[in-house]
């Protein structure tokens, strides 16, 4: 009998726990839900911009200047930019705007601290600006890259080149696309 | 999910001189749809289904990674550099964003000025 009580205790605390865990998630759920939403309107900026932005896409098909710009200006972040550390190669004219080849190279010895900690590439009037972003650490032995990207009209590509000893420097081009792509 | 999104391509040296700088060029056979696309017949949006991150590692360190949005093209074809100090396995990783990710493995072997192979590790118990 004595036995049987105790695994009767035994189940209700459980229950009452499990309860209790359940709240805990239900109130850690709708906390982060607001945080989640803060974060999407791009109040707090932070390192889950980019998760949002690439779910919100999906429903966003017009292109955003105002958008590019600010993802522009959160990058460089009103520091001052060096001349001729990053060079982009595009073609001027392109024909297909589903495969357009960019290359980059920057001007840097790649010892000590000059070397890029990360290289942005940005097509402004593409409906989601941000293309590729580009991470090298001291091994890869020279910052010379060549990829291709989409482009829905003609529109700027801009590469930021952010060196680890923290200057920044940008080059941009201007692409004339005959037939756009869809991105 | 067609077979083709999962073939990839990596063209490296087989060998190379010590400190120098080879160029390894990749591409991957992907359809990359961006999620904005719909059906033209029934105006359904194509769901999202996108390389999302790269990685690059020699003899198991990582040396470069990318991370791509919806902007890169089409079976994304990229070329890229890296210093080789000694022989070794150059591995590089797509991951797409249901995080399957797909991998191509290739051997550079490096020698010094004498023509001698440079190991990662002593192959003599006595060192050198």
């Amino acid at each position: 009998m004595d036995r049987l009580l105790y695994k009767k205790d035994k189940l209700n605390l459980k229950n009452f726990f499990h309860r209790r865990i359940f709240l805990k998630g239900l109130f850690s759920f709708s906390l982060a839900n607001s945080i989640e939403r803060s974060i999407a309107n791009d109040q707090l900026g932070g390192p889950y911009r980019d998760r949002f932005q690439s779910f919100r896409q999906t429903f966003r098909v017009e292109p955003d200047p105002e958008e590019a710009r600010r993802i522009r200006n959160n990058i460089i972040k009103g520091r001052k930019l060096k001349k001729n550390l990053i060079k982009l190669v595009a073609p001027d004219i392109a024909e297909n705007g589903n495969v357009v080849p960019i290359n980059f190279s920057v001007n840097c010895s790649m010892d000590g601290e000059d070397y890029p900690k990360v290289v942005h590439i940005l097509v402004l009037d593409n409906p989601f600006p941000e293309i590729a972003k580009f991470y090298f650490s001291k091994q890869s032995g020279s910052a010379d890259l060549s990829i291709r990207i989409r482009m829905r009209q003609s529109s700027e590509v801009i590469a930021i080149a952010e060196m680890v000893n923290g200057k920044i420097g940008e080059d941009r081009l201007f692409v004339e696309v005959t037939i756009g792509a869809c991105s | 999910m067609e077979r083709k999104n999962f073939l990839r391509r990596l063209k490296a040296p087989t060998s190379a001189k010590k400190g120098e700088i080879i160029t390894i060029k990749t591409m991957a056979e992907h359809v990359m749809e961006p999620g904005v696309r719909r059906d033209p017949e029934t105006g359904l949006v194509y769901p999202k289904f996108i390389i999302d991150r790269v990685i690059v590692r020699y003899n198991g360190k990582k040396v470069f990674h990318t991370s791509w949005y919806s902007g890169v093209s089409e079976n994304p074809y990229m070329s890229f550099s890296i210093k080789v100090e000694e022989s070794g396995l150059l591995e590089v990783e797509w991951i797409d964003i249901y995080d399957q990710s797909t991998f191509k493995r290739a051997v550079v072997s490096v020698y010094d000025n004498k023509g001698h192979e440079v190991f990662p590790i002593s192959l003599n118990s006595e060192g050198e």
